[in-house]
């Protein structure tokens, strides 16, 4: 089943996993963080998995930080087409245009858009480093120590 | 014994009365605690953060950087330009630090006030070192990363030693900067947090200051929050919450400021790394992250360019995704050469101030610009981490720009990349904003209020130019025996 809120279809099997955004919001976040962590084909596999992340790693903290982000989800959505002299939605761009979008956000000059990108890109990278998946391609061989057991946590 | 207790389940208000209360236990506020306890003096401290204990620390970045740092570590100036990373729970920074300890070169503390100066704090910080345990470093513990910055430095015949630190069963699992899984940390939490609850100072966590409570120009206590109830301490104060959060709490509550120094003042030792791809392996998340540095261009003459410290800093794979420049498929092509790069950090010797003020939301507003000398000493910085890079036999190297600039050869030319916001720089070292001369007399008393003592990075009157804990220690212990002095042994 897709769910649709005006024009963002959303899996009810993801839908049912969100913790803190809506589904349209979690669809613009997985649009980011899939250009993000894109590889060199297309999106990275696990991109939805990786944006899941966000949204639960959002749940635990701050009120104030998760309004924030949600805010600039909103943003870059609906405020990325006009810099670009185009007014589609970011979710509705090619990659190479989101990727576009995505690089003036970096270099911009205005600094709330170059500290929002970067909180965007920690989040993402945080989300997708943290599986040892990811670790093999890195050769990072992943703590000498072993985990806690969690009872002890 | 008193227990250290978390003020999460509170149901109701409670207030508490003692001899004084000590808002925040990190480096400052858990030598203050414990001083003052173990004089005699009845000691509440109070924690913003949670109750940290080692089983806590999972070694997983996803984990740990929500648990440990404030704002889940997206702390950074308005502009984005500098992140900031700090401490939120019991200890504070010295948690997840790196454990460096290096006293404050003479020629910095030279300038600082009467009574703080080298011989002021000599004792001090003896004492601190005595109790830490802190040691040089055994060259055998020196790992490829920082081994690669020594061999760059004998090359180039330039000035580099080998680091001190408070370890003391240290396995060298890496993971200091996400806190140690083996207690091997000498820090607040490990020595003098307990020390103090030992000597029965009462230790809440989870507990925020929300407000210093005056009364005709005296602090007679702090109103806090907890997740359910308000914590009330009636008693004459000490802040310690940092250079951030000192400030902050400061201004949120109203203290007198005629000329609006508080919060002025900040410095961060901004930092930037460079990074370098080899051929074998680097693995510099294997061992001691931080062992050695290179002093050859760190000047304390007020006119130099030369004035950062360099030191190599690894991060685990999220982490070092941050640091390094890009997005997309280029950047994951940089993230495959992880096992075979170094890092090496230039952190500026600052003399640019930032403020503090208060938002609305209660989260710290941070503006902080490098002025044109400080951006000078930073370009100097990575043209020297490129050197010291390509000396120690990197075949590239990298450097953070928002457009990476990746080199094959060493450049003198990196103005031409240079715009004031870029590249990116982390912090860790905040200092200033309630500085002593400025805010604070030369007891460390807040100036116009009495019974208001700050014990921690706020009373830098400068940068000092190298990893800030120890003298934080030292100072605080300073101040903790002004404010036994003032409120008498029992
Ligand atoms: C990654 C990293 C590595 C570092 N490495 C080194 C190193 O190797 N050597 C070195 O010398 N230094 C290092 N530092 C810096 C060093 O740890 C800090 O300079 C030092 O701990 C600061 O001491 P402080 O007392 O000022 O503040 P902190 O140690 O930050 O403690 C302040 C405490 O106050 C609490 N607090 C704040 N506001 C409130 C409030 N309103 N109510 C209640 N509680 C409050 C905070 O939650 C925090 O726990 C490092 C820092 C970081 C982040
Ligand atoms: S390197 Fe040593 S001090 Fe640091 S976390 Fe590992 S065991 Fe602890």
């Amino acid at each position: 089943m897709l769910r649709s809120v005006s024009g963002y279809h959303l899996d009810d099997n993801i839908a049912a996993r969100l913790s803190v955004l809506s589904p349209k919001e979690f669809l613009i976040l997985d649009a980011i963080v899939g250009r993000i962590v894109a590889g060199d084909g297309d999106g990275p596999k696990n991109s939805v998995e990786t944006a899941l992340f966000v949204d639960r790693y959002l749940g635990n903290l701050d009120p104030a930080l998760q309004k924030d982000l949600r805010a600039l989800l909103h943003l870059v959505e609906h405020a990325s087409g006009p810099w670009r002299f185009s007014f589609s939605r970011f979710t509705h761009m090619s990659d190479a245009h989101k990727d576009a979008v995505l690089y003036d956000w970096q270099v911009s000059r205005l600094v709330f858009r170059r500290r929002c990108f970067q909180a965007l890109r920690s989040l993402a990278f945080l989300a997708y480093y943290r599986e040892p998946t990811t670790w093999i391609e890195l050769g990072y061989t992943g703590p000498v120590l072993p985990r806690p057991p969690l009872g002890n946590r | 014994m008193t227990e250290i207790v978390s003020a999460r389940d509170l149901k109701s208000d409670l207030t508490l009365e003692a001899d004084l209360c000590v808002v925040g236990t990190g480096a400052g506020g858990a030598m203050v605690a414990r001083q003052a306890a173990v004089a005699g003096l009845r000691v509440v401290a109070l924690e913003e953060g949670p109750t940290l204990r080692t089983e806590m620390f999972t070694q997983r970045e996803d984990e740990m950087i929500p648990l440990l740092f404030q704002e889940a570590g997206a702390r950074a100036t308005i502009d984005g330009a500098v992140t900031i990373l700090q401490g939120r729970g019991l200890g504070g920074s010295t948690v997840h630090n790196t454990n460096l300890c290096k006293r404050a070169p003479d020629d910095v503390l030279a300038r600082w006030p009467d009574g703080w100066r080298t011989r002021d704090l000599l004792p001090h910080y003896e004492a601190v070192e005595r109790e830490l345990n802190v040691k040089p470093i055994e060259t055998r513990r020196i790992n490829r990363n920082n081994a690669l910055l020594k061999s760059a430095v004998e090359k180039l015949g330039w000035r580099g030693a080998v680091l001190s630190h408070n370890r003391e069963g240290c396995v060298g699992s890496g993971f200091c900067e996400l806190g140690c899984p083996v207690d091997g940390k000498q820090n607040a939490l490990k020595v003098l947090l307990p020390a103090a609850q030992r000597a029965g100072a009462r230790i809440v966590s989870d507990c925020r200051a929300e407000a210093i409570l005056l009364e005709g120009g005296r602090a007679v206590g702090v109103r806090a929050r907890a997740t359910h109830a308000t914590v009330t301490v009636q008693a004459p104060v000490c802040l310690a919450g940092s250079a951030i959060g000192s400030a902050l709490l400061a201004l949120r509550s109203h203290f007198p400021d005629e000329k609006n120094q508080i919060g002025r003042g900040l410095h961060l030792h901004p930092g930037v790394a460079v990074a370098g791809l080899f051929d074998d392996p680097v693995e510099g998340w294997i061992g001691i992250p931080q062992s050695y540095e290179c002093t050859e261009h760190l000047s304390f003459d007020e006119e130099s360019d030369a004035r950062v410290w360099i030191v190599p800093g690894f991060a685990h794979p999220a982490g070092a995704a941050s640091l390094l420049p890009g997005f997309g498929a280029a950047h994951k092509q940089r993230m495959r050469d992880y096992s075979k790069m170094a890092i090496f950090v230039a952190m500026l010797h600052d003399q640019s101030e930032g403020t503090v003020e208060a938002s609305s939301d209660g989260r710290p507003l941070i503006r902080y610009e490098l002025n044109s000398s400080d951006q000078r000493a930073l370009l100097h910085g990575m043209q020297a981490c490129t050197r010291l890079m390509f000396a120690a036999g990197a075949r590239r190297v990298l450097l953070p720009f928002a457009t990476p600039l990746e080199l094959d050869a060493p450049s003198e030319n990196l103005q031409h990349h240079y715009r004031p916001l870029d590249p990116l720089l982390t912090a860790v070292h905040p200092m200033g904003t309630m500085a002593l001369g400025r805010v604070c007399d030369g007891e460390a008393r807040v100036r116009g209020i009495t019974h208001l003592w700050v014990a921690d990075g706020s009373l830098f009157p400068s940068s000092i130019g190298g990893p800030p804990q120890l003298t934080i220690y030292a100072a605080a212990r300073k101040v903790a025996a002004q404010i036994v002095d003032t409120l008498g042994h029992r």
